[in-house]
This record gives C-alpha cells, structure tokens and sequence, in this order.
C-alpha cells in the first residue's frame, strides 16, 4: 500500500501524492511537483501500465525532492547571504 | 563527508535511504545520516545538549555494526540492552537507527488515491465519417467498456473526464459520473485540497449538474487549470489548458458551482465493478458525438 503523506523539506512541508498516472505537460512522467500546492505526484505504475515495485518508488520519490531541497536550501543560503 | 558536501546525486540516494527507514523530515535524513557518517567528540554530548559534528572525526555506525559482525539493527539493539558499556554518542546512534526502523509503517494516510487522467481526446472526423451512426454508436459502446477503438480516445465531457485507473480495468460508464459522482467511488473534496487528477462538476444553483472536467494541473496563482470536451458535435470540443476562471467566462454563468471531488479505492472495491453502456447513447435518436479536428494525441505509456 503505498503512502500518501508529508514530507519536510528544510522547513517546507511537501505533500507526497502516488497516482497511477502522473502526466506533464501531456506527457507521462514518473514523477512531477507542483510547486504552487506544495506537491509531489509520483507515479505508481510504468509505461506499461505495471505496478511499480515499492523500493523503486521510494528511489523515485528521493530523485524527485533531492532537487526540491537542493533549491530550498540554495533560496535559504542566497537569503542568509543577503541579509550578512 | 557530511550531507552538505555530497552531490545532488548523492543526496537523492542518502534520502532514499532515508525514506527508505520512514523518516518524513529531510532535516531527520540529514542529521541521520550525520551521525552515521562522523564521528563526534568524547566531551560533545552534555546532558541534554544538541548532537556537533566533529569534521575531522570520521566513521560510521554502520562500521562499528559490521566491526562487532552485526547488522545496523541488531547493534543498535545490542548497544541498548549495554548502555553502560558504550558512549553516549554511539547510544544516541544507536537510538536513532531504532527509531528510523520503527519509523517505517506509523501515521500516514494510506488511501490510494487514483487520478482522473485520461488521454482522451476526439477521434479523427475521417475516421469517424466512414463508421456511420451505427459505427460510432457501437464505439461508444466500445469506449465505455475501455476498449479504445481509435487508439486515441473520444471524448464528450464526461468521457474526458472518465478515468481509467487501469487501462485494461475500465470501472465505469461515463454518463454516471456527472449525474452521481459518489455512487462510483468519488469523495467530495474541498476546492483547497484539490490537486491535479480530482474531478471537477459544475452545476447550477438548482443542484444540476452540467459538465464535468477534470483538473490538470495549476497556474502560477493556483487556479485549477481543466480539461474537458464540450462534446455534442461541437467542433474542437476537447478543451485543455485553460483556467476553470475561463471555463466560467466561456459559459456566460451558466454553471454557477464547482463541485470538487477525487476518486478512492475505498469508494468502491474495484473488482466488483460493472462497467454498464451508456443506454442513452447507444439507444437515444440523436448519437451525442463530438467530430472535431484532431489534436495531437498524448504521449500514452
């Protein structure tokens, strides 16, 4: 059963939605944000329609909000750099 | 190397692991994977006092497990039953390795949510042309059944906003969406919770319903943007990309509220789905089919 839920990220909190299908820009993704909900959609099955096995989910999931963070943190340091 | 000096790359693969153990926090992950990752000082750890990373310390608590021949688990458990045979520091790792396994399988909601996307789009006016009346009907039918018979899809605003949570499981005619969204597995939802794959109906004042569509992404001010046909033999009826603001302007105020709603499992257990034929379409004297221009179809598995 895969989780739908939240997920901190340097003091933003991200919803985590699995959906069978993610679609960007009308095209399938494995995994897609909106950054204006706070969002991440992760698809649960492949181009095939298959479910994707959880362990690859959860790799899918850490390749989608690895940059989410990384631009967080960077926004924070560029901020921390404008204030000193 | 501490977690600020990996690359991006390495940072997905620490939050996987991460993830991986239950840990919801990247501020969690990070300090896990500190700790397991340097070493602190003798003197850090004061009563109480916050974990600082020695630099120049390095090794791992996943070391010392596989130096005492064990795995990260049962070390930690070992290190627990023993508190007074280990330091502070490597009692706090050991709690932390406890913890993040535990972590694994509490809170959370666990409803699986499908979403409404549908490639449906129009079929191809040559195509449907030389079918006929009974040719497209027996589409219809087709198409309500999930078999897509133009490999494309054909759309009304109710089939645009049908979903296929399998392509090879249709769980529903169309038609009964728009007129009794919750009888086939749709929770109300509030118009703030609604993210891209929810359904959107608009209706009147007087409860009626009139169109359904469903919400394919957001603008940057957060308005849904929607995607639905207007069916009905109206050329380029399929309609994506515009906000629901817009939907209401082309409408003239004809559909005055918007009632959100999103799929569940729990709405309706899906093996025991019956898909039914739309009996109006297959057996009204006017075929409510949409010809319009072929649009390029989306990129399908």
């Amino acid at each position: 059963m895969y989780r739908n839920t939240k997920f901190d990220l340097s003091g933003e909190e991200w919803e985590v939605r699995f959906m069978p299908r993610v679609i960007h820009e009308g095209k399938r993704v494995v995994a897609g944000r909106v950054p204006s909900k706070k969002l991440i959609l992760v698809s649960t099955r492949d181009d095939r329609g298959n479910e994707i096995p959880e362990s690859k989910l959860q790799e899918i999931f850490a390749k989608a909000i690895a940059p989410i963070a990384y631009e967080i943190e960077e926004r924070k340091k560029k901020q921390q750099d404008g204030i000193q | 190397m501490a977690y600020s000096d990996l690359s991006l790359k390495d940072r997905a693969q620490v939050i996987h692991l991460g993830v991986q153990a239950g840990l919801k926090s990247l501020k969690d992950i990070q300090s896990f994977y500190d700790s397991m990752h340097t070493e602190p000082e003798a003197n850090d750890f004061a009563e109480g006092g916050s974990i600082h990373i020695a630099p120049s310390k390095k090794g791992t608590f996943t070391a010392a497990a596989t130096k005492h021949g064990k795995s990260v688990q049962a070390f930690a458990s070992q290190v627990l039953a023993n508190k007074e045979n280990y330091s502070p520091a490597m009692v706090k790792k050991a709690n932390f390795a406890r913890n993040a396994a535990h972590w694994h399988g509490e809170g959370g909601d666990t409803t699986k949510v499908y979403s409404n996307y549908m490639d449906a789009i129009d079929a191809p006016k040559d195509v449907l042309g030389k079918l006929g009346l009974l040719g497209r009907m027996f589409a219809r039918v087709q198409q309500d059944r999930g078999i897509n018979p133009f490999g494309s899809g054909i759309s009304n605003c109710t089939l645009s906003a049908t979903q296929w949570v399998d392509p090879n499981n249709p769980i529903m005619s169309a038609k009964t969406i728009v007129s009794n969204p919750t009888a086939h597995g749709y929770i109300p939802i509030s118009a703030e919770d609604a993210i891209p794959g929810d359904l959107i109906i608009a209706s009147n004042n007087q409860g009626n319903s009139f169109h359904s569509m469903y919400i394919d992404g957001f603008d940057a001010e957060n308005n849904p943007m929607v995607r639905y046909s207007r069916g009905a033999g109206v050329p380029s009826s399929l309609v994506s990309g515009i906000t629901l603001g817009e939907y209401h302007k082309r409408d003239n105020g004809k559909h005055e509220k918007d009632n959100y709603y999103r799929y569940v499992e729990n709405g309706i257990p899906l093996p025991e789905v019956v898909v039914t034929p739309n009996k109006k379409s297959t057996g009204g004297p006017m075929y409510p089919f949409s010809f319009s221009k072929q649009e390029k179809p989306l990129v399908r598995y």
